[in-house]
């Protein structure tokens, strides 16, 4: 392979991997507020575009022409990085997924590590938004969202730990692989529900939305950005849940594995399902208390993944390759 | 006009039980201490104490278990007169002690070190008058900006320019040191303070809460009232009776109708007008109606507190009807300016009956839904329980009602207890009350009283009779010189009015005590040792509306 063909190759793979962050983002904004919408009883928007669909485009283009403020007591050079390493793991992750054999940017031998690694950089981001606004809430927030994503990345990780051991490999595609008869929901459920319960509080969701909780923080760690800054904060956490949904999809949902169908509809068809259940908790659900989250982590969460991977590990003995 | 035998009848036979309670407190140095006629003035027993004997004889109270309900300050030219008004249980007598002082010195004794509720309330008549209590833990005005240096309730108050100094941004060290005071007993130490408001989404309404935290635990916090102050007892000292009636619509914003009624029982009570059947029954119906939308919102909005967004849509679905029935029967959906002297404005539509029965029929259904998915849920009860616990001896001595009192274990309705409206004694309803005094608590009341409204309603539209809604009242409303007080129940609590008339057609003074003042107050003592989140959930369970407590 020549020069330029790796250089075509890697401009072609960052062209496709940003649309694709862009348009599931404009995408999955417009789902939520559908969705919201049945579920309060409301219509959501209608007005632009077929069923709206165009009005989180415009609300897009808006979002880009409004002023950047920058406020006069922020850390200047950390508060401008913070959104740009908070979105940064965003293309990043979706790279690395593959949505059908052979079908995916990069489908690299240690996938699920370099997933779960990955995700955590926009922790940073969340972080420096928090410190470098010099507002007190947003700093609340900042705190909340570490405090938690830390606590809530042990008992994931070992959740898929319990799917890694099944499989016998790290390669995303071997895990689908290795669910072609069965999907792994039924043989790991307490798995599946940890991971599902964790993933949900990685992304600050209902009723782990604590690190943004308007009530209590007003908009917590991005309460001081404005504009395309602002819009950055949401094109991750929107790619986050998409993220989330897919590795769902991949480790417990057999991946693109099914009948009839594409190979690569039946992997969207599973992600934006999961993707719904999401916002459907978002809008039927309160919010918990900072302590009460840590207590259900600790105290429930992580013995219940540790005994899970414990019990796995003796009942599979024999089917690991 | 006289009032109905049978009302007076119950009033007579309290009004001789009280000979031990006047001896005890003319023992403990009231000097004056006489009975009233309760049905004419809304007293029981009336004592005059001199500033020395003001705390013993508050004691004496506080042993028999009397609230304090409000503190009204009074200009009598030239002195100056403060009236403590308290109340008993249940069946007890209601006291007034009267403190005078002369208009130079103008200091009292503060009741702080015996009844913790009346530390705002003397705030506020400090603020209004500028009486000086002495030894008073924060004397700083409560209601104007804290750098003003004008008494606007004064008789010779004409009005004065405001003057900003330049360091109000600062928070004033006072406050700093107040907050630290109260977070001494939670044992931590910090210096990050946190500005809750008057801008922020779940305060409802503008109310600052300076919050002294470490980490996520509150050490303590003061509250910061007066955003929407709009000196409405002021204006009361302006206008005609009459006149005067707009402005108790714009008190509480969600439940206008009750403060009609207060005002309208009020003036009832003054002159004898007695309203007529037919509008006694309407006055129960848009108040139950009102209490109704009222708890509504609240549910929605402490939901929405909680970070669930979702109900308060389907509350404020609910609520719209309520509100399209006041609509067509006012002519407003929130200032309605229904409820007068003498009856209701005018007659409602000839479909109301109809409509109203089936939108409680709706209710019903709604109702159960909310209980099950809203106040069953596993979080909710994780956010609520044995948080923001008020007990009954706080809620007795901080003056809480409503609810938020009922939520403590204290059975007391003034709907029941208060001979204010004769339908409430005829309709079959029963108190909801529960004994954790959490914010779950005060949250099953308000649920089981919105079962209670529907009933209610539902059955004073079966004594709906034709007939005048309005007796007969003179053109030129006047009150014949005295002094009055009348109580009725709100939505969040007891609505008091104090009325010193002077015989003209405008009020002498005009006193509102407003449920929420003191529901609010209980925040302060409730909030060291909780998390942030907690201190939402427990304004939330409050339930409080700020213009009401600004005026």
């Amino acid at each position: 392979m020549s020069i330029f063909d790796i250089l075509l190759r890697i401009v072609l793979a960052f062209t496709a991997v940003i649309t694709f962050v862009t348009l599931n983002a404009l995408f999955l904004v417009w789902l939520e507020r559908k969705v919201s919408a049945v579920i309060q009883n409301r219509m959501g928007p209608t007005e632009v575009g077929p069923f709206g669909l165009l009005q989180t485009f415009a609300d897009a283009l808006k979002l880009l022409g409004k002023e950047m403020i920058t406020p006069k007591s922020v850390d200047q050079y950390v508060f401008l990085l913070a959104p740009i390493i908070a979105f940064l793991p965003a293309p990043l992750l979706i790279a690395a997924i593959p949505i059908a054999e052979g079908v995916g940017v990069s489908d690299l031998n240690v996938g699920a590590l370099y997933l779960l690694a990955i995700s955590n950089i926009a922790l940073l981001g969340i972080l420096m938004a928090g410190w470098s606004s010099n507002n007190k809430y947003s700093l609340l927030g900042a705190l909340r969202a570490v405090a938690q994503n830390i606590s809530y990345e042990i008992p994931m990780l070992l959740a898929v730990l319990a799917v890694v051991l099944m499989a016998g490999s790290l390669k995303l595609s071997e895990i689908v692989k290795a669910q072609e008869t069965i999907p792994y929901i039924l043989l790991q459920p307490v798995a599946f529900l940890i991971y599902f319960i964790c993933s949900i509080a990685e992304s600050n969701r209902t009723p782990f939305d604590l690190p943004e909780a308007e009530s209590e923080l007003v908009a917590g760690y991005h309460t001081e950005f404005t504009g395309m800054r602002f819009a950055l904060f949401f094109l991750a956490e929107y790619t986050q849940v998409f993220v989330l949904a897919a590795i769902v999809t991949l480790f417990f949902l057999g991946g693109w594995n099914g009948p009839l169908l594409h190979p690569i509809v039946w992997f969207m068809l599973k992600t934006y399902l999961v993707v719904f259940v999401v916002m459907w908790l978002r809008w039927t659900y309160p919010r918990l208390r900072s302590d009460q989250l840590m207590n259900f982590n600790w105290r429930v969460l992580l013995p219940l993944a540790i005994v899970n991977l414990l019990v796995s590990t003796v009942l599979f003995r024999g089917t690991v390759g | 006009m006289p009032l109905e035998p049978e009302a007076v009848e119950p009033v007579a036979e309290q009004k001789a039980v009280y000979p031990e309670l006047i001896e005890r407190l003319r023992k403990a140095g009231a000097t004056e201490v006489s009975s009233l006629d309760y049905s004419k003035s809304g007293m029981d027993v009336d004592a005059q104490v001199t500033p020395q004997s003001l705390c013993a004889v508050a004691s004496i109270l506080k042993h028999g278990h009397f609230s304090l309900e409000t503190l009204v300050g009074v200009d009598r030219q030239p002195e100056f007169e403060v009236l403590y008004l308290f109340k008993a249980d249940n069946e007890g007598p209601r006291v007034k002690l009267r403190a005078k002082t002369d208009r130079e010195t103008a200091t009292l004794p503060t009741l702080t070190n015996v009844y913790g509720g009346a530390d705002w309330y003397e705030r506020e008549v400090f603020d209004m008058f500028g009486v000086n209590f002495i030894d008073h833990p924060h004397l700083r005005p409560l209601l104007l900006p804290h750098f003003t240096k004008f008494h606007p309730l004064r008789k010779d108050f004409h009005g004065a320019p405001i003057v900003i100094p330049e360091d109000t941004v600062e928070i004033p060290e006072l406050d700093v040191q107040a907050a630290t005071k109260l977070g001494q007993s939670t044992g931590l130490r910090s210096d990050f303070f946190l500005n809750m408001g008057p801008q922020h989404p779940s305060t409802h309404g503008v109310l600052r809460i300076l919050l002294h935290v470490e980490g996520e635990t509150i050490l303590g916090g003061r509250c910061h009232l007066g955003y929407s102050h709009r000196g409405t007892e002021k204006l009361a000292e302006k206008k005609q009776y009459v006149q005067f009636l707009p402005y108790t619509d714009r008190m509480d914003y969600l439940s206008p109708l009750n403060y009609n009624w207060g005002f309208a029982r009020l003036l009832e009570t003054a002159t004898g007008i007695e309203s007529t059947p037919r509008a006694e029954v309407l006055r129960v119906i848009m108040c139950e109606l009102s209490r109704i939308a009222s708890h509504l919102v609240w549910l929605g909005t402490y939901l929405l507190d909680l970070g669930a967004i979702t109900p308060f849509l389907y509350c404020f679905e609910d609520r719209e009807r309520i509100l399209t029935i006041f609509e067509r029967a006012t002519g407003q959906r929130m200032t309605t300016s229904y409820i007068v002297a003498g009856g209701v404005r005018n007659d409602v539509y000839s479909t109301f009956s109809l409509e109203i029965s089936e939108l409680m029929r709706d209710m019903r259904k709604r109702l159960v839904e909310y209980d099950k998915l809203v106040i069953g849920n596993e979080i909710f009860l994780m956010r609520t329980d044995k948080v923001g616990i008020i007990s009954p001896e706080l809620a007795i001595e901080y003056g809480v009602s409503g609810p938020c009192l009922r939520g403590s274990g204290v059975d007391y309705d003034a709907r029941r207890d208060e001979p204010y409206c004769e339908l409430y004694k005829e309709l079959e309803w029963k108190v909801p009350f529960e004994t954790g005094g959490d914010c779950l608590s005060r949250s099953r009341v308000r649920m089981a009283e919105l079962e209670q409204s529907v009933n209610l309603v539902e059955q004073a539209l079966l004594k709906l009779e034709d007939g005048p809604v309005r007796s007969k009242v003179p053109k030129i409303f006047k009150v014949p010189a005295g002094e009055y007080y009348s109580v009725t129940e709100g939505p969040r609590g007891i609505i008091g009015w104090y009325l010193i008339a002077d015989g003209s057609q405008i009020p002498y003074r005009l006193k509102v005590r407003v449920p929420s003042f003191a529901n609010l107050q209980t925040v302060e003592q409730l909030m060291p040792g909780t998390r942030v989140a907690d201190v939402v959930s427990i304004l939330g369970s409050l339930d409080v509306i700020i213009p009401e407590i600004d005026r």
